[in-house]
C-alpha cells in the first residue's frame, strides 16, 4: 500500500477515509487534523490558559505532543489515584507523564489523590457503598471534580482532555442502549463554560485509538501500555470491542455513528448540557464550593462523609 | 519456529503462522480485529496488506483502551 500524497510506502491505512499515509505525511496529517477540529469546534486559542489532562497513556501523550507542535500553550495535569497493583500502575504512568513533559520542558501538575484526602481510589472505592465494583465511576467521579477544580484554582480558561472516536462511539452507545437523555446532551465536543463548570474541549474526538497509537509510536512517545487493573470487563470495553468488530466488516461504521449524532444534536435532537448549567448556576457544595444540582454536598464530598 | 513460519507476538503471547499471507489474514486467523491493533516489522509500522515473509518476527500493539 502506498502514501497517497508521495507514493512512499504507507505506515497506516485508516479505511474509513479511504486515506494510506507514510510515516512523513501522517505525522503532518494528524496534527493538521487537529488544528481543523479545534477551530470548527471553536475549541481555544493559543493566547488562553489551557490546562490538559495526562494520564501516561498514548491518547493524553499524543495530543499533548501534537499540541505543543502546533505552539498552543498547555499545562498537564496528572492524578496519581494510588492504584498499586504488582506493576505500580499509577507511579509508573507518572514516570511516564513527568519524562513526556521533562524532555519538552513542558509544566505539568500533579496531583495525588492518597496525599491530598488520606485514601487511593481504590481505598475509597472499597469503603463507599456507591462504590463496590464500580472502580470506574468513582475514579471518574474523582477525576472529574479534581480537573474542574485545579482549573479553577489556576485560572485556566479551559481543560483538555483527550477522548477519542472510540471513548465517544463507546460512552454514546451506551446511552442510546439507555435512552438516557440527559447524558446524550452531553457530548459535544466542546462544552461550554457555566454554573461552576470549566470549559471543556476533547480534540482527538474524531480521530479512532488505533490513530493516536500509531502517532504515538511514529513519534516514538514511551508510554504506560499497560492496561488499568480495574478496566478488566469494563462495560466500555466491551462496546469497544463490538463497534470495532462492526468496523471490520463496515469501515467508517464509527466514525458514521459519532458524526451523526453530533448532527441530530446539533438539530436539538436532545437536552443539551448549557439547560442543565445553567440550573445549577447558583447551587454550590457548601464544602468544596463547586457546582452540584442536589442544592447540598456534592458527590464528590459526599464520598469522604464518614 | 522453521524458516517458513513467521511469530506474531501479542503482550506476552507468541503465536507461529505459516508465512506467505498477507496480515489482515493472519490477524482474522488469530480472531484479531485489524482496527484494534497496529503491527510493527522491524521497528516500522505496517498496513494490513503486507506479505508476511519467512522469518518475520511481528509485534502487535493493541490499541484499545479504558474502563
Amino acid at each position: 500500500m502506498r502514501c497517497r500524497k508521495c507514493g512512499q510506502k504507507a505506515v497506516i491505512n485508516m479505511r474509513q477515509h479511504r486515506l494510506a499515509l507514510c510515516a512523513e505525511h501522517y505525522l503532518e496529517w494528524l496534527p493538521q487534523q487537529t488544528e481543523r477540529f479545534i477551530k470548527k469546534y471553536e475549541m481555544f486559542t493559543r493566547y488562553e490558559r489551557l490546562l490538559l489532562a495526562v494520564s501516561g497513556g498514548k491518547d493524553s501523550l499524543a495530543l499533548w505532543d501534537v499540541l505543543w507542535r502546533l505552539g498552543y500553550p498547555v499545562d498537564g495535569l496528572y492524578i496519581n489515584l494510588g492504584i498499586d497493583n504488582d506493576l505500580g500502575y499509577s507511579d509508573l504512568s507518572q514516570q511516564y507523564t513527568q519524562q513526556f513533559a521533562d524532555a519538552r520542558e513542558l509544566k505539568l501538575i500533579s496531583f495525588n489523590v492518597r496525599e491530598q484526602y488520606g485514601e487511593s481510589v481504590p481505598e475509597i472505592t472499597q469503603r463507599t457503598q456507591r462504590g463496590q465494583d464500580k472502580t470506574c465511576s468513582i475514579c471518574g467521579l474523582v477525576k472529574r471534580h479534581i480537573f474542574n477544580q485545579s482549573a479553577r484554582e489556576g485560572k485556566y480558561d479551559a481543560v483538555i482532555t483527550a477522548h477519542n472516536l472510540d471513548d465517544e462511539a463507546a460512552v454514546l452507545l451506551s446511552n442510546s442502549l439507555d435512552w438516557s437523555l440527559e447524558r446524550l446532551g452531553r457530548g459535544q465536543p466542546l462544552l461550554p463554560a457555566g454554573g461552576g463548570f470549566v470549559r471543556k474541549a476533547k480534540p482527538f474526538c474524531r480521530f479512532y485509538e488505533r490513530e493516536s497509537a500509531a502517532y504515538t509510536l511514529l513519534r516514538g512517545i514511551a508510554y504506560i501500555r499497560e492496561e488499568c487493573p480495574f478496566s478488566t470487563g469494563s462495560k466500555q470495553l466491551f462496546f469497544k470491542q463490538d463497534l470495532n468488530r462492526w468496523e471490520e466488516h463496515m469501515p467508517g461504521t464509527k466514525l458514521r455513528f459519532y458524526l451523526n449524532y453530533l448532527s441530530a444534536l446539533e438539530a436539538g435532537a436532545f437536552p443539551q448540557r448549557q439547560e442543565s448549567a445553567a440550573e445549577l448556576s447558583d447551587q454550590r457544595c457548601p464544602v468544596c464550593g463547586q457546582p452540584t444540582n442536589t442544592g447540598t454536598t456534592c458527590a464528590f464530598c459526599r464520598l469522604f462523609d464518614k | 519456529m522453521t524458516e517458513e513460519t513467521v511469530t506474531i507476538i501479542l503482550k506476552n503471547k507468541s503465536f507461529s503462522m505459516r508465512a506467505g499471507i498477507p496480515l489482515h489474514k493472519a490477524l482474522r486467523m488469530l480472531d484479531l480485529p485489524a482496527n484494534a491493533h497496529l503491527a510493527v516489522r522491524d521497528g516500522q509500522l505496517i498496513t494490513e496488506d503486507e506479505m508476511l515473509r519467512k522469518g518475520d518476527r511481528i509485534e502487535l500493539v493493541a490499541v484499545i483502551s479504558g474502563g
